[in-house]
């Protein structure tokens, strides 16, 4: 059984959501994502991991900037699967790649081979699923074989956009969990939360049983508790994690400190009152 | 020559062969739907061609000429016609695109455009048609692009546009276009992302190939009328490639060879080059499968062009297919070469051309040796080179 089924059956045993923080693989360093993982491994319930892409078009600037700094230290598809395949021996729980088609397409430079590569490589390193931000269910035939055939899952995106024709489309496709955009935008972390967000949470919720994992713009405890009572399964934060990064990178232990009260403040939030 | 091409591509999603399609954030992906199935009904509506046909006849200046270049047929060794889209309002062909494309948002119900512009031509043709059409227009322009080209951002601003620099990647031409889908995101509901080549998710690469055929057809009419038959080739420089695709669209099924400039910068060997079809690999970007010039990695290299119009490390979809198809010719033209062209053309005929032009001018030079006296050879002046005033200033000085 794939860790990411297992993982959400569990949380609803406890009557808890799932809190799924999102880091990008070597910002600042792969060091320091290494011990941020070890800091907050009680408190996330899955971890969602970026490896960076040259053109994130659906990031804002904080995301970007994590990238950015990504790359400053080295990072790319080779080192982050070293990577990944470190964090797998600190954690059992479930790994999601997050990245951008071209990264997995030219896996080791071959367009030809780079899907199957990509795969291999993710269950080298105990990886369970990848979000693909650029690549809507209408193209993603070919990965999701690949997916299939190793027992690894293609998350799909659903957005306040979303038609119902879409929306019965993703669902043919869609394991382990829907990543629900909770807004119109870019990532990035905002002090409110949209209205957007239940209305789109209620919609995608009538229709399937699949959990639901909400994502872009939350940041805070509260948000959290709405989204859970509006009947989500998962909580998903990245921006406002890498804002921590980047406000703190240049003390690392305070950095990791920082994260680890932000992480087991949001995890709290996420058990049903 | 590819007999029984029309009406194969793109397919039914938006796939030209291996390359285009539809790789876009879900976000995006109704409002994808919704342009596509806009486009296939009022595109053939008569009454959205007749506006179209008076905006670009009475407003744009359609149809430009074919010019018979005597003086450089006779230094080149064989008939050199240009077509003068450097004579649209504008000086460029990109109003063809903005005009069609704006009227197709007006239909739409849109009220905004949001668009990304490189040498600023785009931009301003958006601005332009904003203006006309009363819509509210966005820019997005790269801090590089801003700086060489900061006659087209005056007339973008003084054209009442906002005009938003782009700091983020190399600052060109790529990251205008990131940060034109980023605002679109976030305001999907209200805009039309106004494309500027034959680049993006399907269907920009289709919608902005059929506004910009409009060249192709004229040039078809006008060779048939001026010299009795079709010519032996059509040169055109490739950007994103709507100039070329809007002049060769019509002859791909005709003896007619194909031939497109890419710009070589400092050299293809030199790793500064803006050349996606000879020397880049299939890859995503901006919405669809193409050409790119990227890393072992998958991330998308930087390009390098005298020209900021050829400065994109990626190109139209339906040229890689083309080209793959043997279809298209492509030439490696250097910033040296299309300034030398650029020299040429102004001093022998007296025109100035863009330098993204120069690139199609100097393969056209190049091409003309393997060409008798009687053949012909159609180049596409896809712009004029007012824009271009500070940099040929700074590359070539006149004593007082
Ligand atoms: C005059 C001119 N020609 C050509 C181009 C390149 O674009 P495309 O390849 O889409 O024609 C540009 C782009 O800005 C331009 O301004």
């Amino acid at each position: 059984m794939n860790r990411i089924d297992l993982s959400f059956q569990n949380l609803k045993k406890r009557g808890e959501a799932a809190f799924i923080p999102f880091l990008v693989l070597g910002d600042p360093a792969t060091n320091h994502t290494l011990e941020i993982v070890k800091a907050i491994e009680p408190y996330f319930d899955l971890l969602e991991v970026g490896i960076p892409f040259s053109d994130p078009l659906a990031d804002g600037p904080t995301i970007q900037e994590g990238y950015q700094r990504a790359f400053a230290s080295g990072m790319n598809s080779d080192k982050a699967f070293e990577l990944m395949a470190q964090i797998r021996q600190i954690t059992s729980k479930p790994l999601i790649i997050l990245t951008y088609f071209n990264v997995i397409l030219n896996r080791h430079g071959n367009p030809a081979t780079g899907i199957q590569d990509f795969f291999n490589d993710m269950d080298k390193a105990g990886v369970d699923g990848v979000i693909i931000a650029d690549l809507p269910v209408e193209e993603a035939t070919d990965v999701w074989k690949y997916a299939q055939t190793l027992g690894k899952y293609i998350i799909f995106l659903v957005a306040p956009t979303t038609t119902p024709q879409r929306l019965a489309k993703i669902h043919q496709y869609a394991q382990g969990y829907l990543y629900v955009i909770s807004r119109l935008g870019v990532t990035g972390a905002q002090a409110q939360l949209s209205d957007l967000t239940i209305e789109t949470i209620k919609r995608v919720q009538a229709k399937e049983k699949i959990p639901l994992a909400v994502g872009f713009g939350i940041s805070a405890p509260d948000h959290v508790r709405a989204i859970v009572k509006a009947g989500a399964d998962g909580v998903i934060v990245g921006s406002a994690i890498v804002d921590l990064i980047k406000t703190h990178q240049a003390n690392p232990s305070e950095m990791v400190r920082h994260v680890e009260d932000y992480a087991k403040k949001m995890k709290e939030a996420t058990r049903r009152e | 020559m590819a007999k029984s091409y029309y009406g194969k591509y793109p397919d039914e999603r938006g796939k030209y062969g291996k390359y285009g399609g539809r790789y876009a954030p879900e976000i995006l992906m109704p409002a994808l739907e919704e342009l596509d199935a806009a486009f296939a009904k009022f595109y053939p509506q008569q009454r959205f061609k007749t506006e179209l046909k008076q905006l670009l006849k009475d407003f744009a200046g359609r149809p430009t000429p074919l010019y018979f270049a005597g003086n450089l047929s006779k230094r080149w060794g064989c008939n050199i016609y240009l077509k003068r889209e450097d004579l649209l309002h504008g000086g460029a062909h990109k109003l063809n695109n903005t005009l069609g494309q704006g009227l197709l948002a007006k239909y739409m119900g849109k009220t905004k455009l949001v668009t990304e512009t490189g040498a600023g031509q785009h931009g301003y043709g958006t601005a332009i048609a904003g203006a006309q059409l009363g819509l509210e227009v966005k820019v997005f322009m790269g801090d590089e692009d801003i700086k060489r080209q900061h006659y087209n951002v005056y007339r973008i601003q003084l054209s009442g546009a906002q005009l938003v620099p782009v700091h983020s990647g190399s600052r060109t031409l790529k990251d205008a276009i990131n940060e034109g889908m980023r605002y679109w995101i976030s305001h999907v509901e209200d805009t039309h992302y106004l494309m500027g080549s034959v680049v993006g998710p399907h269907p920009y690469p289709m919608i902005v190939r059929e506004f910009q055929r409009i060249i192709g057809k004229e040039i078809k009419q006008q060779i048939v009328e001026q010299a009795g038959r079709l010519p032996n080739g059509i040169v055109a420089c490739i950007g994103g490639g709507s100039n070329a695709m809007g002049a060769m669209y019509d002859f791909i099924e005709d003896d007619v060879a194909l031939y497109g400039a890419e710009a070589a910068g400092e050299g293809g060997d030199t790793g500064k080059h803006s050349l996606p079809l000879t020397r880049g690999r299939l890859g995503v970007l901006h919405g669809a499968a193409t050409y790119l010039l990227q890393d072992d990695f998958g991330n998308i290299k930087e390009s390098h062009s005298v020209s900021a119009g050829l400065d994109y490390p990626g190109v139209g979809p339906e040229h890689a297919l083309l080209k793959d198809l043997g279809r298209l010719q492509v030439g490696e033209i250097t910033d040296q070469e299309a300034l030398d062209a650029c020299v040429e053309l102004s001093r022998v005929e007296g025109i100035i051309p863009a330098l993204e032009s120069s690139h199609a001018l100097a393969y056209g030079k190049r091409i003309a040796q393997n060409y008798h006296p009687e053949d012909i050879l159609v180049i596409n002046v896809s712009g004029n080179g007012g824009k271009d005033l500070d940099i040929l200033q700074k590359r070539l000085r006149f004593d007082l």
